[in-house]
């Protein structure tokens, strides 16, 4: 179980994600969304795995990990990763907006903020965001 | 009048006319082995090629973010706005960043060439011969070194882009 670790430090807040690969890209989620993550589903879950394929649809060579990991939500729903790749705790001074222009011609609303650190950029996934989008296009699919 | 107040009459006209003549500077770039220019009132920035961060769910043309000074910038791909083969950068490659009324980000070029002044009288209309699509997107050509450049119009360009959505 990961636990909420969301607190304040000097009047700067500071949350916890995870950072998890996918299709060669790093992403992150924040740990308080998250129940637990595990290597196998059960059959009866199979329903509630959503892959980040429609993320990535750009990418013709994307290809998912033979040896995929599982973000169990806790609002029940499970996200496929390729792998767990770390856990930082990020003060609210490196999370950044995505800028205008990319809010305007994105066409998925699931990347929310943006994490910077050492100059490197981790964008980060709201996974309820995600999980709506989702099923929107399944409805409609 | 002797040759030589002939002569200093002609700097005068000279010197005069040059006060007149108006020049527009251009940043020369190049793409797919083509120079084009982009005029730099729209230019902020240039800057080395840097690692983009792609953004999951961002149009094909939406390359990523980069981190510069403390701010985030986008870069797109002019190439694929422009129908033009993808390519990997290399250190050659630079990133411009743009400011529009519409839109505020950075074109991924293949290198920056030169700055040049370009008198306005040395400004042309654009070759009727070039395909519609790219002819929309440009405001003029002049000629540099011998060759033929192309005025990409960024304001035109932005709005193409906010048009794809």
């Amino acid at each position: 179980m990961i636990a909420d670790n969301t607190s304040t430090q000097n009047m700067i807040e500071v949350r916890t994600y995870l950072i998890f690969s996918f299709s060669h890209y790093l992403l992150a989620i924040e740990a308080r969304y998250i129940s637990h993550i595990s290597s196998v589903v059960s059959k009866g879950e199979d329903d509630l795995i959503y892959t980040l394929d429609l993320l990535f649809s750009n990418y013709d060579n994307h290809r998912s990990s033979k040896n995929p990991k599982y973000i169990h939500l806790k609002i029940g729903e499970i996200i496929q990763i390729d792998d767990l790749e770390d856990i930082f705790e990020v003060p609210s001074n490196k999370l950044f907006s995505l800028p205008k222009d990319i809010k305007t011609m994105r066409r998925s609303m699931a990347i929310c903020n943006l994490i910077v650190l050492n100059n490197s950029i981790t964008a980060i996934l709201d996974p309820t965001i995600l999980i709506q989008e989702f099923t929107k296009s399944r409805e409609a699919s | 009048m002797d040759v030589g107040s002939q002569v200093a009459a002609s700097d005068e006209d000279l010197e005069s006319w040059q006060e007149e003549e108006k020049y527009e500077n251009f940043l020369v770039c190049s793409l797919d082995n083509t120079l084009f220019a982009f005029h730099s009132t729209y230019i902020t920035k240039v800057e080395p090629y840097v690692h983009i961060t792609y953004v999951p769910g961002c149009p094909e043309y939406v390359l990523g973010v980069i981190h510069i000074r403390g701010k985030i910038e986008s870069v797109l791909d002019l190439r694929t706005i422009l129908g033009l083969v993808k390519k990997e950068p290399d250190s050659k490659s630079r990133i411009i960043l743009f400011k529009t009324d519409k839109l505020d980000s950075g074109f991924l070029v293949d290198s920056v060439e030169d700055i040049v002044s370009i008198p306005q009288s040395a400004l042309q209309q654009p070759l009727s011969s070039l395909p519609d699509a790219i002819k929309l997107l440009i405001s003029g050509e002049f000629h540099y070194q011998n060759r033929h450049i192309v005025i990409l119009d960024v304001d035109k360009l932005s709005e193409k882009i906010l048009e794809i959505e």
